[in-house]
């Protein structure tokens, strides 16, 4: 996904100082070369594409704004990523605010998703997992499922996750633990070789996942 | 298999694995655990689920829309930064921008610029009937170029706490605004114009476009509820009910679906 970018590769920061040096282009490379992750983060944060197309643009147009502010002792991705991790969260608060949407999260399609990845690398088994993962990671609730991204996807440390969630990190680890428990039964033994279960894939989490891991003897 | 005891639920699992039990029940499911294969097995797969987490792939390839949605806002972006210093001692802006601007939405301050630039570019093509912003980054640019005036930063408040570590704070920082070229525009599409018009129609003063079911495919394909339409310019403002606002969507016709902005024109909040 990474392999445009023809002659030397100009450093991010370079191109970061440029933007802000009033080059029109460098900006918007730096947006190419990031903006896969940038929008892997943004999908699995809010789980619904559109929320996270909002954010992302956001997120974009923040980091536009402030390229100034970039101090050099972070890298830009991580300066871009926490940008994003913030623009999402505020989406979620502004949701909050919100009447729920009851469809928002009963495992309506999530076009985009999909790994697009080429799946001949990689065993049917692992491919079918990672989908699942990802459905049924947007099918969680937000405040389970993002101190999960933070921490387990995008691997940041508790504390971060923390410090970015504004909540203690007793309450990241528990969560964390509650999220990751929903997703035991994906993993559970034999499940991917019986495809009776898949056919209900998109609705793991809530229904069955409380005993299915342990109480099978 | 023989155990003391009910097996722990798994997300009580889950929490002596991270630690977060008290001393005296993470002593008391240690204890089932130890003599519980199911359970231990239980424990292993919590610590694949992060394992498999952390094996998801870190770039999942961004739709064509939004790659496209971004770099016009960030076209539209960088001709506002452009405009405002080019429009040295510019005016105090149109109050009427400006008043969009304090009364949108959190987080769509940004989209209002996309907004209000996807308008310019409407009224630059809007002769032929030809949709939102496909004029492209250049007559934006100049659009904008043209009507460019500095908006003094207007006190833009929201209702949440969003200043976790200022990222958000750019908000509150001047925002270029555009004025609509007074010579590409025909006076009936500049903003006060359609907010008055959202309004009409959210009263129900407003002369309908066509029939009851004008802009319904719109209001279908965005899951919002159609609350009217009129005719504005040589397009048609469908009003639908967003949760806070009412949203103004200028389309071509009454059939026709979003826009490509993929932002109404105008949001008018509900209170006013």
């Amino acid at each position: 996904m990474t392999q445009s970018a023809p002659g030397p590769r100009v450093p991010d920061e370079q191109l970061l100082r440029q933007h802000v040096d009033g080059d029109p282009d460098a900006f918007g490379e730096l947006v190419r070369r990031h903006q896969d992750r940038m929008w892997a983060v943004a999908l699995r944060t809010l789980g619904d594409p559109h929320d996270a197309a909002d954010a992302l643009q956001d997120a974009m147009i923040n980091a536009f704004r402030r390229a100034g502010s970039f101090r050099s002792e972070s890298a830009v991705t991580t300066w871009l990523h926490r940008i994003v991790v913030n623009a999402c969260l505020d989406r979620v608060r502004h949701q909050a605010a919100r009447p729920a949407d009851p469809v928002a999260f009963d495992g309506t399609e999530i076009p985009g998703v999909a790994p697009a990845t080429e799946p001949s690398s990689d065993p049917a088994e692992r491919t079918a997992l990672r989908v699942d993962l990802e459905q049924a990671l947007a099918t969680l609730p937000a405040d389970q499922r993002i101190p999960l991204i933070l921490v387990d996807v995008e691997g940041f440390p508790v504390a971060e996750a923390a410090e970015l969630l504004g909540l203690p990190v007793g309450t990241i680890k528990s969560r964390c633990a509650r999220a990751r428990a929903k997703l035991v039964p994906l993993l559970a033994p034999g499940r991917l070789n019986t495809t009776g279960n898949q056919a209900t894939g998109g609705d793991v989490p809530s229904g069955t996942s409380r005993g299915t891991g342990g109480e099978h003897r | 298999m023989t155990t003391a005891g009910a097996h722990p639920p798994s997300h009580v699992l889950a929490d002596l694995a991270e630690g977060v039990l008290d001393d005296a029940q993470a002593r008391q499911v240690q204890a089932h655990v130890d003599q519980c294969l199911s359970c231990q097995a239980t424990l292993d797969e919590l610590a694949q689920v992060t394992v498999a987490l952390r094996a998801l792939p870190a770039e999942i390839p961004v739709p064509e829309f939004v790659a496209v949605r971004i770099s016009h806002a960030l076209a539209a972006e960088r001709a506002s930064g452009d405009a405002a210093s080019a429009a040295s001692a510019g005016s105090a802006g149109d109050g009427t921008v400006a008043w969009f601007r304090r009364r949108l939405p959190q987080g769509l301050a940004a989209a209002a610029s996309v907004a209000v630039l996807g308008l310019a570019g409407y009224v630059a093509v809007g002769g032929g009937g030809g949709g939102s912003d496909s004029g492209g980054d250049g007559d934006v640019a100049a659009a904008e170029a043209q009507g460019g005036a500095d908006d003094v930063g207007p006190s833009f408040s929201t209702p949440s706490d969003l200043a976790r570590d200022g990222t958000l704070s750019t908000m509150q920082e001047p925002a270029p605004t555009v004025e609509t070229p007074a010579d590409a525009a025909p006076e009936a599409l500049d903003p006060a114009r359609l907010t008055t018009a959202v309004t009409e129609v959210v009263q129900g003063d407003a002369e309908p476009a066509g029939s009851d079911t004008c802009g319904e495919e719109l209001a279908d394909e965005l899951g919002l509820p159609l609350v009217g339409s009129t005719n504005v310019g040589s397009g048609v403002l469908i009003v639908l009910d967003d949760a806070t606002t009412y949203d103004g969507w200028l389309i071509t016709t009454c059939g026709s679906t979003s826009n490509e902005t993929m932002q109404p024109q105008v949001e008018v909040p509900k209170s006013e």
